[in-house]
């Protein structure tokens, strides 16, 4: 999952993880990082291939009849209680468990492919000043906080304006946005909202923001399910967007360790700039650097005005609760919210053949080699069918691509994936791979295209399919063992995902993959001309990057 | 849970909990073969899953000098290669096949064994898991895959920024020849032979070194008699393990370690010391001093100034380390821009030295005790976690009730004690400060900090 979330370009506002804590470091960076960090440092390591498992976004509606002896788990289906407030605000709730714990999942439909050109990032940076409080959490002094918020913001739009103009006055007009931003800053009560979930008892403490959605999400001892809903609707009902221009710089940091001091970032930004040039998916969901040093407040504010809303808005609760008091408290919290009138989603984008794109990025690093093959949104009928392709090719130590491109010693390294970046637009199949030293990205796309026309010309086995089908089973299960992790996917589906009892079909559905339905969707999916290969080209050989020698 | 009250509170301040229904979690049955191995069994029959982990006292830190990578080698090739019983191609079919997992990982002074599948499953997962464990082959053909996949991270060990960093801290902090911070070359995996591989299996993989547990859907009275018929005759060894120094060096007065990496535009940083270990009386009062400085989330005071106040990284943190069995480091970390090293550097000293000048006051140690004492719940929640726990302890003979008694002892914890724990363990003009970026584009030299080594990461040819 963390792989898997990493690539498919999730950024969260994590900081310290309470969990790393728990079991003994004193500290720990975004796991995510540094999972993905050994993974190209220790490739030796053989790597878990979970790409799938957080993102499967299964079918609205059943491909196929069930087949015979499919568990869907009607016991657990069975204690899922919803209810919809009268805003439009929707809530699951699943009693379970012994320990008297509770996880908490607020989904929100509203992602990157949300953003208007020259304001990308909006979307994450809104998901960081959401948990910078309200008028009653963060502040010492609202009245006159929000005065000097006003004055800060009139003194960043002017410089702005300045800078734009080429102005002579633009210093001037910053040192005046400096002092107003300094004077702001003093009525911040620091870190109020979060401190009060930690001092609870809190765990998780954590929110992302990916292409498609924006989530947050954390645990709490049972008891306290109303500070949850309190601080929860309270984020919504009454955003302050204090520190904001703190937080961008925050937000640049990010953007640095992930991206720009990273080598597999910059190659992922370029392939996915390359590969949806005509969509929303294409832009970064962290932000383009120009446009994370330009945005201002306002623009941040406007964009939760006009994209966030109770309609779109799934709260998730899985552990040890009482349903029906459950929905009392959520009700009484969160009916506050108020309905927007939020923009048009983003069209989908017209299925297109452009013919092939390639592309080398230079960079002193090591060679690494994706590829993006266009398909169809994660609601398709065909959804599992792509996910049974990852799966049979590049899920693991069973999988073709294992056999044929790591096993023959061409690469360390070769995973197949089957939604990227996102699953509710039309979008991307993936291969990434890590030749070994001293081979090329060519050898790998030989051998990996050797094993894409072998699936088109004789279709997977009866056993590989076979495997596909326990290997869903296990991963379905190990995902919703957790009161976090069921409580996620209930949310993914509801939001996004065509309702939450889909959580429920996806095992029927990917037994009904035939194999002659693989073969159709492989070779149309397999052509050259719907593909973007982008390759890490080493701009110096044996020693890439090692440090200069007394310098 | 009785709710009362119909309306909003005005101030989430004012919310009045009900109390936290009382929960003992189930604990493990332990059993002990013949021949000595205990084997641990927690049921949890909610879904129909299993989960087997073996813990083996061994490591990288038992692998010869001029042999380093044997060890990882040596779990990889367990895996791959198989047994003449389940070739490793084989085996990877039949797993996939199973819906199933089997990993053997390797670390520094541990290793580890770990399998999860349908509880249907079981059986079967667990005559490979007893058979991989045991019989392991070695086919020469996976051994020189292994090897040629650990060359590429050789070669590859320089392209992320952040790994370079945990290598030069590692570095600096125990020396080059430090078990926790030698590495493999081209030419140590060079000469690894099979035979290698054999003597290190032989001597570590045996009932005498190991411990292995279950938890999920499966009756204890059921599988009982099948795991002492795999695991009872597993051989026993009387062979001592070899001592190994596990300590950092001594760290005397502020000294910088620097490596060059000039196609980033981001420094990472540690600012290092000696930590101590669990079962010093200190740790309850440095594991509130850690919360207060860097490990307790958002509101600790490294995150607090360094990212909220002067926006200066987006993570930052640190705080006593304790290891059980050895002492663990004092560590600090952030990643902040080129341009901003020095006054990252700056504002995380600032924070060290303040935990003596302006040790945690009373509201900040109460916060501390809240976040620890109201999560507890947290740390047993769940059965592979109590298990977990409990393997642990036992792996490093700690009573199993250690974590409880830590917990009420930081109940007492007052200013007092909190800020004499951290005279006694922490001096902040001993530290190690260990930067890796592109020094042309520093605000301040490095030398401000202190005398300056140059840490070589450069990988050396073969």
């Amino acid at each position: 999952m963390l792989f898997s979330a990493w690539m498919v370009g999730e950024y969260n506002n994590s900081k310290c993880k309470k969990n790393a804590e728990r079991v003994g470091h004193s500290f720990e960076y975004d796991n995510r990082v540094r999972r993905f960090g050994s993974v190209v440092a220790y490739v030796h390591r053989r790597i878990r291939a979970n790409f799938e498992r957080t993102q499967r976004t299964p079918l609205s509606k059943p491909v196929t009849e069930k087949t015979s002896s499919v568990d869907d788990f009607p016991e657990l289906s069975s204690r899922v209680r919803t209810r919809t407030l009268q805003n439009g605000l929707r809530v699951i709730v699943v009693s379970r468990g012994q320990a008297p714990v509770v996880s908490f999942h607020t989904y929100v439909d509203v992602g990157s492919v949300d953003e208007r050109p020259g304001l990308t990032g909006i979307a994450h940076m809104f998901e960081h000043m959401a948990f910078k409080g309200s008028s009653r959490v963060g502040t010492s002094d609202w009245i006159a906080e929000r005065a000097a918020l006003a004055a800060e913001e009139q003194t960043f739009l002017a410089w702005r304006d300045a800078v734009r103009r080429e102005s002579p006055d633009a210093e001037t007009r910053r040192a005046e946005f400096d002092g107003a931003h300094a004077h702001a800053l003093e009525f911040v009560a620091s870190e109020e909202y979060s401190t009060a979930i930690e001092r609870a008892g809190g765990v998780g403490l954590n929110a992302t923001t990916g292409t498609d959605a924006t989530q947050y999400f954390y645990s709490l001892p049972a008891n306290k399910i109303e500070l949850w809903a309190w601080l929860e609707s309270e984020r919504f009902a009454d955003p302050v967007l204090r520190e904001f221009y703190k937080e961008r710089d925050v937000v640049q940091e990010e953007r640095r360790s992930r991206t720009d001091s990273n080598p597999l970032g910059k190659l992922i930004e370029e392939a996915l700039i390359a590969a949806f040039d005509d969509h929303p998916y294409g832009r970064p969901v962290i932000g383009f650097q120009r446009d994370l040093e330009h945005f201002s407040r306002t623009e941040a504010e406007e964009f939760y005005k006009t994209t966030y809303g109770p309609e779109k808005m799934v709260l998730s609760i899985v552990g040890r609760v009482d349903p029906e008091q459950t929905f009392q408290i959520v009700e009484r919290y969160f009916s506050r919210i108020e309905k927007n009138r939020p923009n048009p989603a983003p069209p989908e984008p017209v299925a297109r053949i452009t013919g092939e794109k390639r592309l080398e990025v230079a960079l002193p690093a090591q060679p690494i080699y994706v590829a993006i093959y266009r398909r169809p949104n994660g609601r398709h009928d065909d959804d599992t069918v792509y996910h049974a392709i990852a799966d049979l090719l590049g899920g693991g130590e069973y999988s073709r691509l294992q056999k044929s491109v790591v096993k023959t010693g061409i690469a360390v390294a070769c995973q197949a994936g089957s939604q990227f970046p996102g699953s509710k637009y039309s979008t991307g199949f993936f291969i990434f791979a890590i030749p070994v030293q001293g081979r090329g990205v060519r050898d790998v796309e030989i051998a990996v295209e050797e094993e894409m026309q072998h699936l088109i010309r004789e279709g997977p086995r009866e056993q590989e399919l076979a495997g596909v089908r326990e290997r869903a089973k296990n991963e379905f299960l190990y995902e919703i063992e957790s009161n976090a992790g069921l409580a996620r996917l209930l949310a993914h589906n509801e939001a996004i995902g065509g309702g939450w009892r889909e959580t429920f079909q996806f095992i029927s559905k990917v037994n009904g993959v035939t194999a002659s339905r693989v073969r159709e969707v492989a070779t149309a999916l397999f052509q050259k001309e719907n593909r973007t290969v982008v390759t890490l080209k080493p701009t110096n050989d044996a020693n890439a990057a090692a440090p200069e020698a007394n310098s | 849970m009785i709710i009362t009250n119909s309306l909003m509170y005005n101030s989430y301040k004012n919310i009045e909990f009900p109390p936290l229904e009382d929960f003992a979690p189930e604990q493990p049955v332990v059993k002990t073969l013949q021949n000595g191995l205990r084997v641990y069994f927690l049921e949890d029959n909610e879904l129909p899953l299993v989960r087997v982990r073996a813990s083996i006292r061994a490591g990288a830190a038992y692998e010869p000098a001029e042999k380093i990578g044997l060890a990882s080698i040596c779990a990889q090739v367990m895996r791959m290669g198989g047994t003449l019983k389940n070739p490793g191609d084989a085996l990877d079919d039949e797993l996939g096949l199973l819906g199933a997992t089997l990993d053997i990982s390797m670390g520094g002074v541990s290793a580890g064994a770990s399998a999860s599948c349908l509880a249907e499953k079981l059986l079967r997962v667990l005559d490979l898991f007893n058979d991989i464990l045991r019989y392991p082959s070695f086919p020469q053909e996976k051994i020189d895959l292994a090897k040629s996949a650990m060359r590429t991270a050789i070669s590859r060990r320089n392209d992320q920024i952040g790994t370079m960093a945990q290598r030069a801290h590692q570095i600096a902090m125990y020396g080059r020849a430090s078990v926790f911070a030698r590495e493999p070359q081209y030419a140590t995996i060079d000469s690894i032979t099979r035979d290698d591989l054999l003597q290190y299996h032989r001597q570590y993989f045996n009932a005498s070194r190991a411990m292995i547990g279950f938890v999920g859907d499966f009756k204890t009275s059921d599988i009982w008699p099948t795991v002492e018929n795999y695991f009872g005759n597993w051989e026993v060894s009387r062979a001592p393990l070899a001592a190994i120094d596990t300590n950092p060096l001594p760290v005397h007065g502020r000294s910088v370690y620097f490596s060059e990496k000039s196609d980033v535009n981001q420094t990472n940083l540690y600012i290092s010391g000696v930590g101590t270990r669990r079962d010093d009386p200190d740790w309850p009062a440095l594991r509130v001093a850690s919360f207060v400085l860097g490990s307790g989330g958002f509101s600790s005071r490294l995150l607090r100034k360094v990212r909220t106040e002067l926006g200066l990284a987006y993570s930052v943190g640190g705080g006593f380390g304790a290891e059980y069995d050895r002492v663990g480091l004092f560590r600090t970390a952030c990643q902040t821009k080129t341009q901003s090293t020095a006054q990252a550097i700056e504002a995380m000293l600032g924070e060290i030295e303040g935990l003596i000048r302006n040790p945690p006051d009373r509201d900040e140690i109460a916060s501390a005790q809240d976040q620890i004492l109201n999560a507890e719940v947290f740390e047993y929640d769940t059965k592979p976690e109590v298990l977990a726990r409990r393997m642990t302890l036992d792996y490093y003979n700690y009573p199993p009730a250690f974590l409880q008694d830590v917990n009420r002892r930081v109940r007492t914890i007052t200013p007092e004690s909190v800020a004499a724990a951290i005279r006694r363990k922490l001096n902040p003009e001993n530290l190690k400060i260990v930067a890796v970026g592109n020094r042309d584009g520093f605000d301040k030299p490095l030398a401000n900090f202190g005398p300056v080594t140059e840490i070589d990461l450069s990988i050396l040819d073969k």
